[in-house]
This record gives structure tokens, sequence and C-alpha cells, in this order.
């Protein structure tokens, strides 16, 4: 399971949110240029894998390990894993009043240069491709010099989630529940974005509720999360059987 | 200059004994040496003055004056036997009178509600005053214990539900010094209901003070009306001490006095406590209201939420001075306060200070204020649907104080505010 | 064992680390320095040096009178140590004299080269006139002659004096008189320079007037004066900066700043006020009492004030309007931020006294380490100032658990056809909005500081563009130490 080529694999993790165990003993291994889905009932641990990957501060780590590009995780801060591109995508984006979405965009990326010995991206680069890729996720130009998700919707905070994440060109995205409280409009251009970055230096790990996604986006394997364990995985073919049946059959397994 | 105001703001009460006031109402020991040593004290205290910030925007000198005036006029000891206007109690309603100089009732009260010259057990009103005379010693309360001649305590039994409201009404006819008492202990996950009416007719000094101490997990839901007549002075203090996850709920209405001051103190001491503070003052021709609130939040997880509504007609002034304090410790804490302003009249006036006090930065806190006078747009609006100008504006001026109304919970008291809102706002 | 996901309360905001102030170096210049201490003589000394006439000298002498017979104010949330006003000199020049900007001394240069103030060459690309203050004493003003041929007087105050006395008769001490307060008072007996502007009427001024102020020598006070009047139909945007060398005792800065705006003018006053704020410990730094205030006394005229205010162990400063004129607008937007063991209390007064009159308050206050800062306010509402608006907002942002923020708005509306509204709300910069930032590459203190300018926006918005970015760079600078 453990290839040494993998780009991300987590054995046998459990964490702990205020004492309470919520992932047990979970093993996964993600390889350059795969998309995973992991679904699961409600308070099956999904989110809290999602936010163990970037690092939140409420994550406790009782046990396991996880590998990414070769180095342990747990020793990278929250924003050395970002800049080693790691890239979550939040089920709930948070607002930053005042500070505008290019300022801070501009500042990730940066960041991002800076970490990796690069010269700063020039304003008319990157202004560029920021207008590109709003295009291609049918953001309206005026969000852009708004504050962070400032009275954003719940469907503009999530374009405005995956144009962060194409800016960013992350090697994983880690997307929590990105397809939920989107019409079916904004469904597909998300999926456009998404589908835009796949290429093998890129892999995905789609934490969904529903199937919906999933077929805008076909993933090369899907889990399914129950209890903090994978209880089941396949290939895509799994989503839609658990759309027929749902989770019943086999959480009771 | 310094020198002739040092004279001027203490008490000035030099030589003077209990007696020279009608202050020894009470034929009891104890008592009388508490008020001997209360008097020793405020002899030693200056009286606030509008240079104190908290003082600014009223002048309390005429209250004092009248005060000590009336006291040596009237000594209340000869008590009227009948009093026809005393309701009998029912099952959802006690009626405790204040007049006279002292709480009466038609029945037998509850054996959760004592009266100082009806109760055989002392040491519990004697432990809770000079209790409270160390905790409390602001001129006022001072003042009060001096001069008070009986009090009420109410204390509810651990896990004791209440379902009744509990109606104190003060009340006189006569022009006197009034200086109520009421001593409120609510137990553990006990909760209460008390509707507290002032109603007088004739030019007296209330000066009351509540104790109001909540233990863990109870529930006090808190009523009050000052109906006075304009040549009345009215003071009030009441502090107020939450626990653990105790509640408190107050809707008041004050229509105004010569002076209306309305002291309110409420710490919340402990996790999870939480108060809800809901207020309308409506003073008329030349009355003024002045509401001070202090609210601190010493204990985490604490909330409080304050809504203060004036609407204020012809001469009339308003005060609102709202401060919430966030202690260090206080981790968590949630505070919302308003205070919004109707001025009906270009001579009427309003002060307002929301003051915010913050020493933990865990915290979310806002307050607004705001002032001006009826919308116009809706005026308009109303006008224009076949309604009178003063139908449209008396309708404007309801609705603003609907708002606060329709939070009651409780239909009685709803109700009763509601047709004291008819009442009021013609 | 010991995940490095867990970090439960945030040491690293708890963490104090150095501060960096980088303007506290001390200038080798000779200096005259009077002998501290203060009586009628020193008042007379000061302005025989200045070669004052009567009127000022008299003037001088009441308000040192008046302010022997007043109390240092004891003021709100400030704990402020005993000053001792015979300790303090009253009065240090630099010795040579200057005519032009080629006779500075090179050290004075360097100096106002190390605060990155445009004196030279680069005010020139600036674009903007400066004024700046040694000490006591106004050293050089640039560009005068350009600003001739617009009409417009920018000068030191002492030039005013001796130039423009009828200007100065006419307006000195309108505003705040010298009985005002205590420092005012103090002020009017010992000034020793400050600023003069004139805008005549109908006048733009051609560029943007600038005053950098430092305190150099120890031991001594500042007290300097600003006097700016617009007359009708004028305009001017005038910016002030000030920085001082690092010392372990404190030093006084009570200055005063009047305006004047007549029938349609306009005054933009904007500070980046950075003195030395003390040390992480709290020791040293300057307590800086000033007293400002606009009197919009012509119909239709307007005063802006904008400050960002970072540096001082102790600021106390109230910059106000008097909204006379039928018409007027009073403004203010502020940025207080306090860091380790620093104390502000500032807010604003809007008199509306005339009809029609408008004004607007924007305060945004920043506490970090264990720092108290205050919103002192007052909306003031006349039975006469019928259709007057006022909006505040005053907001404060926490950071870190030992720190405090308060608001203190006072409204006194006596005009039932005013509409006012205020707004305050006090939180904290939330853990999830850092991690936000930090999933996405932002280390912890450049997302502060992101997080900060975004809640001071509307205020940096206000600056002119030149001083902007300033700005921003020096909250940045000023929030070090209050994360890890």
């Amino acid at each position: 399971m453990n290839k040494k080529n993998s780009l991300l694999s987590i054995n046998n993790l459990k964490v702990s949110i205020a004492e309470k165990i919520i992932i047990n003993g979970l093993n996964l291994t993600i390889n350059h240029g795969e998309v995973h889905a992991i679904m699961g009932p409600n308070g099956s641990g999904k989110s809290t894998l999602a936010k163990t990957l970037a690092g939140h501060p409420e994550c406790e780590i009782q046990s396991g390990s996880i590998s990414y590009l070769g180095k342990d995780l747990f020793d990278l801060s929250v924003e050395e894993r970002a800049n080693e591109g790691i890239f979550m995508g939040f089920q709930y984006p948070i607002e930053i009043p005042g500070l505008s979405n290019t300022a801070f965009l501009k500042a990730a990326l940066n960041a991002k240069k800076k970490s990796q010995g690069d010269e700063e991206i020039t304003a008319v680069d990157f202004l560029k491709e920021l207008k590109h890729n709003a295009e291609v996720i049918g953001m309206d130009q005026a969000f852009l010099n708004r504050g962070v998700n400032e009275g954003f919707s719940g469907g503009e905070k999530k374009r405005n989630e995956i144009l962060q994440m194409m800016m960013l060109k992350p090697r994983l995205s880690i997307l929590d529940e990105t397809d939920s409280g989107l019409d079916i409009d904004a469904m597909k251009t998300v999926a456009n974005g998404l589908n835009s970055m796949r290429r093998k230096d890129s892999s995905f790990l789609l934490i969904t509720h529903y199937d919906r996604l999933l077929g805008y986006i076909k993933p090369d394997f899907v889990h399914v999360l129950s209890k903090g364990q994978i209880i089941q995985s396949g290939d895509s073919t799994l989503a839609n059987q658990l759309e027929e049946k749902g989770y019943e059959w086999l959480v009771k397994t | 200059m310094a020198g002739q105001n040092i004279m001027n703001t203490h008490f000035d009460l030099n030589g003077s004994q209990l007696k020279d006031y009608g202050l020894d109402l009470i034929d009891v020991d104890w008592l009388k040496q508490l008020k001997k040593e209360t008097l020793a004290r405020l002899k030693t205290q200056s009286i606030p003055s509008k240079k104190d910030e908290e003082w600014r925007y009223t002048n309390i000198k005429p209250l004092i004056q009248k005060c000590f005036e009336l006291a040596a006029k009237n000594s209340i000891s000869n008590l009227k036997k009948d009093k026809p206007f005393i309701q009998k109690h029912s099952d959802n309603n006690i009626f405790i009178y204040y007049a006279d100089g002292h709480f009466c009732f038609m029945g037998n009260l509850p054996s959760y509600i004592k009266t100082l010259r009806t109760s055989e057990d002392q040491m519990i009103f004697q432990t809770l005053l000079n209790y409270d005379v160390e905790k409390i010693h602001t001129p006022f309360a001072d003042l009060n214990t001096l001069m008070l001649s009986d009090v009420l305590m109410i204390e509810t039994l651990k896990n004791q539900k209440i379902d009744a409201t509990i109606h104190i009404i003060i009340c006189s006819d006569v022009e006197q010094n009034i200086s109520p008492r009421l001593l409120v202990q609510l137990r553990e996950n006990s909760s209460i209901r008390i509707f507290e009416h002032y109603l007088t007719s004739n030019s007296c000094v209330i000066n009351s003070l509540t104790d109001i101490n909540c233990e863990k997990n109870s529930q006090l839901d808190y009523y009050k009306i000052i109906d006075e007549q304009e040549q009345g002075y009215h003071l009030s203090l009441s502090n107020i001490r939450l626990a653990r996850n105790s509640y408190l709920n107050l809707f008041s209405w004050d229509s105004g006095a010569n002076i209306s001051r309305n002291n309110i103190n409420i710490d919340l001491v402990e996790k999870n406590a939480s108060v809800n503070l809901n207020s309308l003052f409506s003073p008329k021709e030349k009355l003024h209201v002045d509401n001070q609130l202090k609210i601190k939040h010493l204990a985490e997880k604490c909330e409080s939420s304050l809504d203060y509504r004036g609407i204020l007609q012809d001469q009339s002034t308003g005060v609102f001075g709202g401060e919430v304090y966030v202690a260090q410790e206080a981790r968590d804490t949630q505070s919302d306060m308003k205070n919004r302003n109707l001025l009906l009249s270009d001579d009427a006036r309003i002060n307002t200070k929301p003051v915010l006090e913050i020493y933990n930065e865990d915290v979310q806190c806002s307050h607004s204020a705001t002032s001006g006078c009826l919308d116009n747009d809706k005026l308009f609006y109303l006008q224009s649907r076949g309604i009178e100008e003063t139908d449209a504006m008396n309708i404007l001026i309801r609705s603003f104080a609907s708002e606060i109304i329709e939070k009651i919970k409780n239909s009685q008291m709803k109700r009763t505010f509601q047709e004291y809102l008819v009442q009021k706002l013609q | 064992m010991q995940p490095s996901n867990t970090k439960k309360s945030n040491p690293e905001i708890e963490k104090v680390i150095d501060q960096n102030y980088q303007y506290g170096f001390v200038t080798d210049i000779e200096s005259e320095t009077i002998p501290p201490g203060l009586d009628e003589d020193v008042v007379r000394l000061i302005s025989a040096k200045k070669n004052e006439p009567d009127f000022l000298l008299e003037w001088r002498l009441k308000a040192f009178r008046h302010w022997q017979k007043m109390k240092q104010p004891t003021w709100g949330q400030l704990r402020i140590e005993d000053i001792d006003f015979q300790s303090i000199s009253y009065f240090s020049q630099p010795k040579q004299k200057l005519k032009s900007l080629d006779e500075v001394d090179p050290d004075l240069l360097l100096t106002y080269e190390k605060l990155g103030i445009p004196l030279h060459e680069r005010a020139k690309l600036a674009g903007v006139a400066v004024d700046a203050v040694f000490d006591s004493v106004s050293v050089t003003t640039t560009f005068k002659e350009k600003l001739a041929e617009a009409g417009v007087i920018f000068c030191s105050f002492s030039d005013a004096v001796k130039e423009h006395p009828d200007l100065i008769k006419q307006y000195l001490g309108k505003v705040v008189p010298y009985r005002d307060n205590f420092y005012a008072a103090l002020n009017a007996a010992v000034f020793s320079d400050g600023s003069f502007v004139y805008i005549p009427k109908g006048v733009r001024c051609p560029m943007e007037l600038s005053t950098y102020f430092r305190i150099n020598e120890a031991n001594t006070g500042q007290f300097e004066r600003t006097l700016i009047i617009a007359d009708e139909g004028s305009h001017v945007s005038y910016l002030e900066g000030c920085t001082a060398p690092m010392r372990d005792e404190n030093q006084l800065h009570a200055a005063v700043v009047e305006l004047i705006a007549l029938d349609d003018a306009e005054i933009k006053y904007s500070t980046v006020q950075n003195w030395y704020p003390g040390d992480e410990e709290g020791k040293g730094g300057i307590y800086n009492f000033v007293t400002k205030r606009g009197d919009c006394r012509g119909k239709n005229s307007k005063i802006s004030w904008t400050q960002i205010e970072t540096g001082s162990a102790i600021t106390w400063k109230y910059p106000s309007c008097i909204l006379r004129g039928d018409n007027s607008v009073g403004e203010f937007y502020s940025i207080a931020l306090t860091n380790h063991y620093q104390q502000a209390d500032t807010g604003t007064k809007m008199v509306h006294l005339g009809k029609n009159t408008k004004s607007k308050v924007i305060s945004k206050g920043i506490s970090a380490g264990h720092a108290q800062n205050s919103y002192r306010g007052l909306i003031s509402v006349s039975k006469n100032a019928e259709y007057s608006r006022n909006y505040t907002q005053c907001d404060s942002l926490l950071i870190g658990g030992e720190c405090g923020a308060h608001t203190f708005p006072s409204m006194e509306i006596h005009n039932s056809t005013t509409t006012l509204a205020h707004e305050a709300t006090t939180s904290k910069v939330a853990d999830e909005q850092l991690f936000y930032c930090r999933q996405r590459g932002i280390d912890e203190e450049e997302a502060i500081a992101l997080i900060v300018s975004g809640f001071c926006k509307e205020v940096l918005n206000k600056l002119p563009m030149e001083f902007a970015v300033e700005a921003r760079a020096l909250l940045q600078v000023n929030l070090e130490g209050a994360v890890g």
C-alpha cells in the first residue's frame, strides 16, 4: 500500500477533537494524478480528515502517521503544508472583512513563491491569470475587489474557493463538501474549474455527501467512511451503488 | 470656590438623631443599631453632583432635600388598619401592597414570602440586611436602610417552580417618603415571576432598593412598571447576582417622574449565566428619566442582551447610560446593547452613553444607539392609505413600543403591558 | 504525545518578541537647550528668543498664569505617572541658524532621510511641500516659492509671527483658547514653533502640505502649535508625521492644532503619529497629549480628520469639529493601534450648531499585548441644529487575552429633526480567520497584518495616496511582537 512514490499516505490514523475520537484507524494512499472521493454519512469523520490534513489546531493526533511527498506531515506547520501544495476547500469558507480578494490571493501566491525561492509575481501577470480563471468558473469580476467572502452567498463562497485553488495550483486539493449549497449551474462551473486542473501532478480528495458532483468529475477511487474508518473502497461505480442503496447496507456489515 | 463646594457635597446631618427624622420606625434593636451605623456613615459621604460622570445629566439635589423634608414631617408609625384597595390572592396571582410604610396583603402569604414586620424569623433579615450594607454602600442604598420601615423577602426552595405572579404594588396617595426594600433569593433550580408596580398619586419620594440573588439554574422573570405622578421622585437601585446557568428576564416601563432614576447592576458571576433586559421609557411634559445599567461579565460563556427604547415628548429629558464590562476571565462572552430613541418634540432631549469596557479578546460585543423623529416615509405611506396624520403618528409610536412588548413570552404580562401601552401612548 | 496539530491557547500570540522601532536613533547635533524648569521668566525667555511682538508675550503670560491655577487632569482609563513639569526643558534648538536647505546640518538632513521624509529632492518627486520641526524649532520649509505663486502661505509659526502678525493675532487661540484644558494652557505658554498655513480665497492648494515633527534632545518637551486657515472657497490637504528617539524616560509632547474653515472651504488633516511608544516592558515612550480642533465657521465648509496613531506610550487626543456654519461637514477617521503597554484614549467631539450639519465618525481601535485602547467621543446637537445628521461607527479588534478595548461614546441630542446612528463592535482576530489564511500559505504574522489592514480599510482609504503605503507598513511594524 505504502508506495514510495505516492503523494499522500495515511497509516492507521487516530484523531480526536475535544477528547472525542473522530478518526479511528484510517488508512489511505493517494498517488500523483489520482482523484479520490470520500463519501459517508454525517458524523463519519469526513471533515475531520480534511482538517487534519490541513493541520487545523483543534484536531489532536492520537496515533498513526501521514507522509506527504515522503515527509512526515506532522512536522509541517499549517502554512508549510499549504506552500508544499496542500489546498483545502472549506465547507464553510471564512469571511475576512475589508481585505480584498485580490490582495488576499496575491499575498497567498507570493507566500508560496517565497517559500520556493521564486520571484514575486508581477501585478500584470497576476491580474491576467486571475481574470482568466474567474471567467472559467463564471465569477463576476466585481467579486475580486470585495472583501474575502464578505457578504458572499453560499454558492459564491464555494466558487471563490475554486478560484483560489486554480490560482494556487496545489498538488493535493482536498475539497470539503464543495458541492453542498450549489445549484446545478454552479455545480457545472465548479466542475469545469476542477476538470481544467486535472493532470498528472495534481491529485484530488473530494469529500462529499452525495454523488451529485461525481456525475461531473469521475473519480478514480471511491471510499466509504464510517465511524472514522474506511469500510469500503471501489471505483466510481461504488458511488452509484451508494446513491441507490444508501449507506445502511455497508454500515451494517 | 472649591471650599464652598466641599461643604455642599456632604449630607448635612450634623448632630441629627434617628428620631429627628422619624427614622426609628421599627422597634427592633438590631435594626436601630444598623440604622445608627448607617447614619454615621452617611454623614461622611458626599452627595453626587453633576460633576460625577454618572450624574452628569440628572440633578439629584431637589430629591435629597425633599427626602429629608418628608422624613422629618411624617413618621409613618400609625398604620391604617383597613385598606380597601387590597386585592385577594388567587391561584395565579399573589398581591402584596406597600402602603403606609409596610407591606400588606389580604389572607396568608405563601411560605416563600416573608415580611420583616410579620415574620418571626428575624435572623434571616438581619443577616441579609447586614450583608447588603457590606456590599452596597452608595449613599442611596444607605438612605434606604436608614429610612426603611419594612422589608419584603421572597425566598424560593431548591427546585421550587412557582407559577404564580407575585405582584408587588407600591402605592400612595399622600405626600410621603417611601423606602421599600426587597430581597429575592432564588435557590438552585427554582423559578419565579415578579411584577413590581409603582403607583403614586402625590409628590412622593421613592427610594427603593432591591437585592436579587439567583443561584445555579434558577430563572427570574421580572417585570416593572413605574407610573408616577409628575411631582414625584423615583429612585431605584437593583443589585442582581447571577450564578451558573441562571437566567434573568426583565421588562420595564418607566413613564417618568420629576426625577426618575433607575440603577440596575447585574453581575454575571458564574459560567453560562444570561440576562435579557428590555425597557421602555416615555416621559412627557417636563419629566425626566435616567437609566443607568452596569452589566459585569465576570465568568466565561455568559450572555447579556439589552434593548432600551425612549419615547420623548414635550420638554421631557431622557438619559441612557449603559455599561458592559467584560473581565479578563470572561472568555467567550456575548453581549449586545441597543438604545433607540424617538424625539417627538423640538424641546425634548436625550443623552445616551453606551459604554463597553473589555479586558478580554474572546468576546463578541456590540452596541448601537440611534435617535431621530418618526420616519417621514412611513408617515406618508400611512397617510396615503387614508389615515389621518395624528393617527398615523400614534400608530408608528405604538409600533416602536410594541416591538419591545412583543418579546414578552408570558401572556398575562404581555396583556398588562399592552394595556399600559394603550393607556400611556394615545 | 505532542502532536504538531494541537495548538490550544495559541502560545505564539502570547509570546512577546522584540519590537523594532526603527526611528529610535539620536542625532548628534549641537543644540542650545535651556535648563529645565518653568516660571514666568522662562516664558519671557522663549518669547524673547523668538523676538515676538508684545501681544504674543502677553497672551503667553496670561496662559501661563491660568495654567498655574489648573490641575493635571486624571483621565478615563489612563495610567499616567506623575509628571514633574519642573524637570522638563521647554526650549531646545539646533545651534546653527539656517537660511536655506543647503545650510541645514548634514546630520540633520541624514536624520530626515532616515525618517524617510521627502525633504529635499525627494520632496520634488513626491510633490509634497514639507515643514520639518526638530525638537522645538522649524528647521526648514520646502517649496515656499512655488506655494507663494498660488498665494498660499506655508511657513513655520515663528516666521508667520514675523511676517503675518495680523493673521496670527486674528486667529490664534480662537478655536482652542488657552483656558480650554491643562495642556492647551501649557502649550499656549511655552510653545516654541509649529506650522502655519493660510490658503487664500478660492485657491485650491496645488500640493499636499506636510510637517514632520521630531523630538531629539533628552529631557525636553515638545510644544508645537499648528494653525491652518482656509479662506472662502479654498481647499487644502495637510499631513503631519512624528517620530522620536528611544529613551528610557517618558517625554512630553503637548501640541495644539487649530483649523478654521470659512465659507465653502475644505481642510483635510491627516496624521501619521509614530512617536516612540516605549519598549516592550512599557519603559519610556512619549506622552502625547494633544488638543486638536477645527472650526467649520463658514457655510458649506468641511473639516476632515484622519489619524493613524501607532506610537506614543500614552496618547490622549480628541480631534474635534465645531460645526458652526450651516451645511458644514465634520469627519473623523481614526486608526489607533496599541501594543505592549501602550495606552491610547482617543476619539472626537462633533458639536453640531448650524442647520443641516453632518458628521461622520469611523474609529478603528486595535489592541494587542497588554495595551489599553479607548474610544471616547461626544456627539452634541444643539437645539438650533435642525436636520443635522451623525453616523458613528467604532470597532475594536483585540489580539491576545491581556489587552483591553473600551468605548465611551456620549450623545447629547436636543433636536428632534436630528438623525443619529451609532454602532460599535468588539471582536478578536478569529482563530478560524487565521487558520484560513495559513491554509493559503500565509504565515501568522502576515495574516494578522492582512486581517488588521482589512479591518482598517475604510480609514486607510482616506489617507492621501503617498501616505497610505507608509501607514500600512507602520501598522505591520507595530504589530510585530503581537504574534510570534
